[in-house]
């Protein structure tokens, strides 16, 4: 049986992206509006446009265009930028980019994530390159950060860990990478260090990037947050744009929520969707699954750019499975090494769509940066079984079972089990296991996951011919139906196992 | 370079524009004026004029302050004040580098006054003659033809030997940029323009502004307002950076300040950003990185390694890591420059030397 997310907690834990993806989603801006304009300066640009004219040769063209690019002033030198990209003339490279910088007109169009860039080969390749460029200048905090990215996508945590720690120590108010590091050492489980480094930087109670960064972690290791004071100033001042605000609204919302204060929650969620970054749609759609109170109007916000998690929550709820599967690959691109996208991705595929290759391209893509995540393992065996492919299938499972797993992991891993046995043709150790996983999720009151056994279960014992299954449909027809509400995949498999009944009981079960 | 004037009709010109055909003090006569855009020079007014010496028959640059142009301004008083001190400052400074041989800088041939004009106390002209080049570096470097390493190397050391002979006296250049560096005779270049320059033993008429020279060009600290209470720091630490940024003009054909922001976002433009400069300096500092490795790979294989490592010494956006590696290392004077001007010597004749043995680096 594949195993899922809970999607019981979310917090605004701050999202890891490459640096460029990071500046494009407008995270790095300053908070505070320049000053510059209010400096009276000469014009230091009309000399040079005397001189272009008079002598109009490459370097007085290239001397322009790069002054006006330093003033701001690109439009009014396109002739010396034109200039600059004819092709009769030897123009040095950096010449020309300047010149294409120069006439370049805005790019609004979204940029997805490059799918490429997970694949091992690519990975390596980057690794060589940075650790090329650090080789020049090793005082390149950002690069160190890149570079831990890199590691971490591979499952490298050690090398990711000191390549993040040069860069803490090279630039420890940056906000990109006290971010990044942050979500680094969330990602090797030391929740507690993440937490102690947003604390401890002088920055923090004055950027509120960091101030959303130190309450969501900070909830999520059980502490205390130590601004959240500051934090409701910051938020009642109203002194920065939305945008800079947007995800610590929606970190103190997700507080006022799980202490009971629905009302404020509501207000800072609306606060936090009023110029949105993608991880607060994501928080605001997760809260308003979890409390109608919340209202978020997916129409409008999953249109924005970068909504991968959202949207495939959004898809799944309205059971659109290949919407799911295809966002998902996106949002595993997005966060390669978060487990979420690829746990949810190798679910959909498994259960809904039937489609286990794809299932075991997401597990084993999620594997890569999260080898010891039990349901990845185990959603890859449950993959690997149902392609016939039984002996690896067993090796996922017996390296599932050296995992520490949760009360819900263990009955997933016992009906997984259950499936091999099946599989294997040892039918009493199916039923024995499949039994034993049905009775723990009794025991822990959770229907679901009872449902999902009970259906498993019977899809084996109907599909092998082991027996009619009669009784055992029925009991997972019940339990299925019981839940479809929390769940729309139930339907799927509630449906799969109505065609299983046969025609002359469907009518018997259809007038009870 | 030369130029007639045709900007004003005669009635509307000014005594320091009316300067062609008289004759000067010295024996110095105003042959033509060279056009040169209002305000070009910092908001001080001047015009610019080619003078003939009627001894010699030496021709030379002539650079004539406009007081009247400085009355039509909304502040005339404080006008008229700054462009006597900046006249003052940039003759003093001169006057100083004449006295110590700087052999490296223009040289100031000739300054005096010019009487007003009976009943017009506005019309006084001060001016300074200096000797003529042929033209500013832009119009020699040829950047349409194959790389001429050994030229481009030798005007390199040029320009840090003008550096340092000014430093050795004390004074921060502050503006230099291509259109400050002339080409003379037998394409010896010097370096030209003290009117933005900072003397540590006097005061500057420039030394309040954080951003003395041309802001085109300036470090990137400056155009942040970052700016240093250390004299060394502030000034030494920005010609530094200017001379970086002039090799890398040299290897290029781009300032290092315009191929920085050029690959900066946007939003970390200095025009954009509210910040400190601590906080932005991650990103101009990746940014520099990508510059020295593109460095590194496009220029001339021969001496493409040692041009970038100069370039990253020169001019890193965080001016406490600029400097030679050896004298950070042993506490010596940081933003010295005798370093510099043996390794550019020696790079130079190594050009020349496989010049003059056919075997030319190529691009």
């Amino acid at each position: 049986m594949a195993g899922f997310s809970t999607d019981k907690d979310r917090k605004v834990i701050p999202r890891w992206r490459t640096f460029d993806m990071t500046l494009r989603l407008r995270e790095l801006e300053s908070v505070t509006p320049s000053r510059a304009h209010q400096q009276v300066t000469p014009d230091f640009l009309a000399p040079k446009i005397m001189d272009w004219l008079e002598h109009q040769t490459v370097g007085h063209a290239a001397d322009l265009v790069g002054a006006a690019l330093t003033l701001g002033r690109e439009k009014e030198v396109s002739e010396a930028a034109r200039f600059l990209l004819r092709n009769d003339l030897n123009v040095s490279p950096w010449a020309r980019e300047l010149a294409e910088h120069a006439l370049r007109t805005p790019d609004n169009t979204e940029v997805v994530p490059d799918p490429q860039a997970l694949k091992k080969k690519t990975l390596h390749e980057r690794i060589g390159a940075i650790r090329n460029s650090l080789r020049i200048e090793p005082k390149d905090p950002i690069s160190w950060v890149e570079l831990s990215r890199a590691y971490a996508i591979l499952g490298l945590g050690e090398q990711a860990k000191q390549s993040m720690t040069v860069a803490v120590q090279l630039a420890m108010n940056n906000r990109f990478v006290l971010r990044s590091a942050s979500r680094l050492w969330i990602y090797l489980d030391d929740v507690e260090k993440a937490h102690d480094l947003i604390v401890r930087a002088d920055r923090t109670p004055h950027d509120p990037w960091l101030l959303a960064a130190e309450i969501a972690i900070g909830s999520a290791t059980g502490r205390k947050s130590r601004f959240v004071k500051t934090a409701r100033r910051m938020l009642t001042e109203r002194r920065f744009l939305p945008i800079h605000i947007s995800e610590l609204a929606s970190a103190v919302a997700t507080l006022e929520l799980s202490s009971g204060s629905v009302r404020r929650s509501r207000r800072l969620f609306d606060l936090s969707l009023e110029s949105p970054t993608e991880n607060s749609i994501a928080q605001a759609a997760w809260a308003s699954r979890h409390n109608n109170s919340i209202h978020f109007d997916d129409r409008y916000y999953i249109e924005l750019p970068y909504t991968f998690e959202a949207r495939s929550w959004t898809f799944y709820r309205q059971s659109q499975w290949k919407k799911v599967i295809k966002e998902c690959w996106q949002w595993q691109s997005d966060q390669p090494f978060s487990s979420r996208p690829s746990t949810q991705g190798s679910y959909v595929a498994g259960i809904a769509l039937e489609d286990y290759n794809m299932s075991k391209r997401f597990a084993e893509q999620g594997r890569m940066a999260n080898p010891s995540d039990f349901t990845l393992c185990n959603n890859l065996a449950f993959a690997l079984i149902n392609l016939n492919n039984i002996q690896e299938g067993k090796s996922a499972l017996s390296r599932a079972s050296r995992l520490q797993i949760s009360d819900q992991d263990r009955v997933v891993f016992q009906a997984t089990r259950g499936f091999l046995a099946f599989r294997t043709g040892d039918v009493v150790a199916g039923r024995r296991l499949y039994s034993d996983a049905r009775s723990k999720a009794r025991r822990m009151q959770d229907n679901r996951l009872f449902a999902l056994a009970s259906a498993f279960q019977a899809i084996e014992e109907v599909s092998q011919g082991i027996s009619d299954g009669s009784s055992v449909l029925q009991e997972a027809l019940q339990a299925l139906r019981r839940e479809t509400k929390t769940d729309p995949i139930l339907k799927v498999l509630e449906k799969r196992l109505s065609k299983m009944i046969p025609s002359h009981e469907r009518k018997d079960i259809k007038d009870r | 370079m030369a130029k007639q004037h045709v900007g004003y009709a005669a009635n509307t010109l000014t005594p320091a524009e009316q300067l062609v055909g008289r004759e000067l003090p010295k024996g110095w006569i105003v042959e033509e004026s060279i056009e040169r855009p209002e305000n070009a020079t910092g908001g001080h007014f001047s015009s610019s004029y080619i003078v003939r010496s009627d001894d010699s028959g030496m021709r030379a640059f002539l650079k004539a302050m406009d007081y009247r142009k400085a009355l039509e301004s909304p502040d005339p008083a404080k006008s008229l004040e700054m462009m006597t001190a900046a006249y003052n400052f940039e003759r003093d400074v001169l006057e100083k580098c004449k006295d110590h041989n700087l052999s490296r800088i223009v040289s100031v041939l000739d300054s005096g006054t010019l009487p007003p004009i009976e009943g017009d106390a506005s019309s006084v002209v001060q001016y300074l003659i200096f000797e003529l080049a042929k033209n500013d570096i832009r119009s020699f470097v040829n950047f349409e033809k194959a790389f001429d390493t050994a030229w481009v190397l030798r005007t390199m050391h040029q320009a840090v030997a003008a550096l340092r002979q000014l430093h050795s006296v004390e004074i921060a250049h502050q503006d230099l940029k291509p259109s400050n560096v002339l080409i003379f005779e037998d394409n010896l270049s010097k370096l030209a323009d003290l009117g933005r320059a900072s003397d540590r033993n006097s005061t500057s008429p420039h030394d309040e502004l954080g951003c003395a020279g041309d802001r085109t060009y300036a470090p990137p600290e400056l155009l942040y307002g970052q700016v240093s209470q250390d004299w060394g720091t502030r000034r030494l630490g920005c010609d530094m950076y200017l001379l970086g940024s002039f090799v890398t003009f040299l290897c290029t054909s781009i300032s290092m300040t315009h191929l920085l922001l050029e690959r900066l976002n946007k939003k970390h433009h200095y025009k954009n950003w509210g910040g400190t400069y601590s906080d932005v300096l991650p990103y101009l500092q990746h940014a520099f990185t990508q510059i020295i490795r593109e460095l590194r790979t496009k220029l001339p294989s021969g001496f493409a390694d040692d041009i970038a490592e100069l370039v990253k010494q020169l001019c890193n956006p965080n001016p406490e890591l600029r400097g030679h590696p050896k004298n950070i290392k042993y506490g010596n004077n940081r933003y010295s420059l005798e370093r510099y001007v043996s390794i550019f010597d020696y790079l130079a004749k190594r050009a020349e030397y496989s010049l003059t043995h056919r075997n030319p680096i190529k691009r």
